[in-house]
């Protein structure tokens, strides 16, 4: 089983959405996906909840999250359950997600190329760096921009690119489509969005796919 | 307007799924000692417990409020020797009824006639 935690100690990063859309474009494939819910928020569990209510399909398992200190058991029984684990965290600074980290063989670090987000980021940064060390294992990162614009880089964007100093960014960033935001509507899965009534569903598709590509690129054997 | 053939037809999706490749997992057993280890050196950063915290067996219950709502209220300031202060506080943990309650009691059943 390949583990991958989505982790920034801030709030509304989008570590759901992309942690979503990594889910289902790896089911797509045919991977056996399960995803720990473990966002106080619960937006995942409640989109498999309407799924349920409406007798839809779920492509793959979410899951409760669990306390502190039921974790690594939860992480130790899906060892054989699932060929993929993602771990959408909460946005705080808890010791959750330390312990989700010491689990993981990648951390994605989602946030928007702005200041405030950076900073936030960095500190999951200096986390994953210091878990790392004190499991003595290399656990891979990597920062993954979201909400960019479409058309240009922002001014804030390229600052942030400039300060990144060899921190590892995944090479697609997820562009702010409404499409992302429109699949918890309805708790619909992005394949389902009709594209007659969501915009650029399509180019929202490619760019979740290449999300997916580059996360697989990092974890292949 | 025409995008004389340098658009962004790439951005549509085809629909081909890519294939699955094979993933390696490099994780390994965490010691117990190594994790409570990274869980210190995540509180240093600022990524303590955030549980609610259980309640403790050792940990008195509050004290019932009794009639407060149904009356009139007032308060008064006691300066005395703190032996007995301290015996009279004692005393209403152990039984846990406020002091008022203990008043009225300590005064006897004719004690509130003046109210």
């Amino acid at each position: 089983m390949i583990s991958i935690s989505f982790v920034n100690p801030k709030g509304g990063t989008g570590k759901t959405t992309s942690c979503f859309l990594l889910a289902e474009q790896l089911a797509k494939m045919d991977y056996k996906v399960a995803v720990f819910d473990c966002d106080p928020n619960n937006n995942l569990v409640n989109w498999r909840d309407r799924r349920k209510e409406k007798d839809a399909e779920l492509p793959f398992e979410v899951v409760d999250g669990p306390a502190e200190d039921e974790l690594l058991d939860l992480v130790a029984a899906y060892e054989d359950k699932c060929e993929v684990l993602l771990m959408d965290m909460e946005g705080t600074a808890s010791q959750i997600v330390t312990f989700a980290m010491s689990q993981s063989d990648l951390c994605i670090i989602p946030f928007e190329p702005t200041p405030m987000e950076t900073r936030q980021a960095s500190r999951a940064v200096k986390l994953v760096q210091r878990t790392s060390k004190m499991i003595n294992r290399e656990i891979k990162y990597s920062l993954l921009m979201v909400r960019t614009n479409a058309a240009f880089q922002t001014n804030d964007e390229k600052d942030v690119r400039a300060a990144l100093n060899g921190v590892p960014v995944l090479d697609t960033a997820l562009v702010r489509r409404a499409a992302y935001t429109r699949i918890f509507r309805d708790a619909d899965l992005l394949a389902e969005l009709d594209s007659a009534k969501v915009s650029n569903v399509g180019k929202a598709t490619v760019n979740a796919k290449a999300f997916a590509m580059n996360t697989l690129e990092l974890l292949k054997g | 307007m025409g995008n004389y053939g340098f658009g962004d037809d790439d951005d549509t999706d085809s629909g081909s799924e890519p294939t699955k490749i094979p993933l390696k997992s490099n994780r390994k057993t965490v010691a117990p000692e190594k994790l409570q280890e990274a869980a210190e050196g995540g509180a240093d950063l600022g990524f303590v417990s955030r549980e609610p915290k259980k309640p403790s067996a050792a940990k008195k219950p509050p004290r019932r409020a009794g009639r407060r709502q149904t009356e009139a209220q007032d308060k008064f300031l006691v300066t005395g020797p703190k032996r007995v202060l301290d015996a009279f506080k004692a005393r209403c943990d152990e039984q846990n009824v406020p002091y008022w309650r203990m008043l009225e009691e300590l005064m006897g059943p004719d004690g509130d006639e003046q109210t």
